[in-house]
Formats: structure tokens, C-alpha cells, sequence
């Protein structure tokens, strides 16, 4: 079947925004009640700045005030995988204008995650969206 | 089962980029060779302007240089609720929100265009999420 359509939610977790400098941009705490697993999609702007560090930090919890760092136990991928590294950043869709993703297994009911630029300013822009997929109830409703 | 993680795979179609100038973005042609389904997950950032519209086309084809506009009974969901609409800016609603859209036809190449008609100082995405795939798990990234 070639319906995730009706099968999935977006959310938004971070708002594309310039990277800009040494940041921590905290993600908005996403809700997975009725929903079996969530993919956190991160899209990476025109990053030309070499030295530029972004880290993910997938967080999870039972309440939406105390996150805390996932486990790896509970992540499908890595964090390092779904990261921005430094590097080149001369091929589009290698270092730069790329999309990365990490997945969520675990079960507490609150996610969200995070970026983390440890290196000056940097061009470019980053957004992360969660997917929210195999609901209790489908179809879900769009948006 | 919840992984879907193994089996789908995120391609850049338009990457985060300022909205600018009124002007059309072009997104990158994606092939779906491999996978049976795709859907397009559109970011926007903080657009304030009421003015502003951004909307959504997808494009079909059998080869990269000629794609043109999907036929509605191929998609799943609509480009006109994938697209914002020059009304008043609500956060989560029609400024740094998600939305998304669905392909459901057989052509191999596939992308998204995005036209905003007014200068913004937000931002848009678009990725597509390829899924079904003919073989998993799927390589990340």
C-alpha cells in the first residue's frame, strides 16, 4: 500500500532558522500519545562555513518540563548520523542543502530535540520535523 | 511495529532557505526508483507577513527534464493544504508550522516548487520522505 498519508502527523520541532552563533535551539516538546513511533526529520540549509557543528540531542520524557537525553538503546540511527559535522562542504546533499533523520523507539509519552552549534557563527539554515507515524487510529486527519 | 526508520529514506527538495523576494524555488527533481511511495513534508518558518502566501506545486514525469504539474486524483491531501494562504500569521497554524502531501502516482521523477508573492523574512523547506521501499532496510543517511 502506498499510503503513509493517512498514517502519519508532522509536527514541528524546530522552525527552519539561521544557525547563526553559538546556540542551543531547544526544540518544542512533541506529544506522542496515540502515535507507536516518531522520526525526527533535520533539513540543513546552503551551510558554507567549514567549521560549523551542529549536533542533534533527541530528548524524551514522561512529563514536558523535565526532558532528558535518549538513550541509544532507544534511537534508530545515531545522533552523530543525523548531526552536521564539520568537513567540506563543496557537495550539496553531503555537507550542505541535506536531509538527515533519526528515529525514536523508546516509550515515554514527550520528545523533542534539540540543536547544538558549539562553533562561531555559521551560514545556513536548520529545521527539524517530527513524524509521527503507526497511529492507535487512522486515517489521521491532515494537518 | 515502529520503525519506520529502516524503511524510508529523506531527500532535500528544497532546503531551508530564506522566503526573500516573490519569486518561485524550484526544487530538486527526486527519483523514487526503489520506493513505491513519497510524500512531501513542507517547513515553514516564522512568515509574519498577512500578505504573504506560499504555494505548494507538485510536478511529475518519466524523465528529469520535463516534469510538469500532478493531475489532483495522484495526490494525497491537497497542495492547498500543504500551501499558506495570505492571511493573518498564527504560529503551529500558517507560520512555523508543518505540513505535508502525498504522490500516489507512477511516474519515476518527482518534486515540489514553492511560489511566495510577497518579500518575507521567514523561511521554507521541503523534504521528501521516500517509503516502501523494494528492498530494507534502508541505508541511513
Amino acid at each position: 500500500m502506498n499510503d503513509l498519508h493517512d498514517a502519519i502527523r508532522t509536527k514541528t520541532v524546530i522552525a527552519p532558522i539561521a544557525i547563526g552563533g553559538n546556540a542551543t535551539k531547544t526544540g518544542v516538546v512533541v506529544d506522542r500519545q496515540g502515535y507507536g513511533g516518531v522520526e525526527f526529520i533535520i533539513n540543513y540549509g546552503a551551510v558554507t562555513t567549514t567549521g560549523s557543528l551542529v549536533m542533534v540531542i533527541v530528548k524524551d520524557g514522561d512529563v514536558t518540563g523535565t526532558l532528558t537525553a535518549v538513550s541509544d538503546a532507544y534511537l534508530l540511527g545515531t545522533e552523530v548520523l543525523a548531526s552536521l559535522l564539520q568537513g567540506s562542504r563543496a557537495v550539496a546533499g553531503v555537507g550542505k542543502e541535506v536531509t538527515k533523520r533519526v528515529g525514536y523507539k523508546g516509550n515515554k509519552r514527550y520528545v523533542s530535540a534539540d540543536t547544538v552549534s558549539t562553533v562561531s557563527a555559521s551560514t545556513g539554515c536548520v529545521g527539524i520535523t517530527a513524524l509521527l507515524h503507526t497511529p492507535y487510529n487512522a486515517p489521521s486527519a491532515n494537518p | 511495529m515502529n520503525d519506520l526508520h529502516d524503511n524510508c529514506r529523506t531527500k532535500s527538495v528544497i532546503y531551508p532557505i530564506l522566503v526573500g523576494a516573490p519569486e518561485k524555488k524550484m526544487g530538486a527533481v527526486i527519483d523514487r526508483q526503489g520506493y513505491n511511495g513519497i510524500e512531501f513534508i513542507i517547513c515553514y518558518g516564522e512568515i509574519t507577513e498577512q500578505t504573504n502566501s506560499c504555494t505548494v506545486e507538485i510536478q511529475d514525469g518519466s524523465v528529469t527534464g520535463t516534469l510538469t504539474e500532478v493531475a489532483d486524483a495522484y495526490l494525497q491531501g491537497t497542495e492547498a493544504l500543504a500551501s499558506i494562504t495570505a492571511v493573518a500569521k498564527v504560529a503551529g497554524t500558517n507560520s512555523a508550522c508543518t505540513k505535508r502531501i502525498g504522490y500516489k502516482g507512477n511516474k519515476r521523477y518527482v518534486t515540489a516548487n514553492i511560489t511566495s508573492v510577497v518579500s518575507s523574512t521567514g523561511m521554507i523547506g521541503v523534504a521528501a520522505l521516500l517509503y516502501n521501499p523494494t528492498n530494507a532496510p534502508v541505508a541511513n543517511p
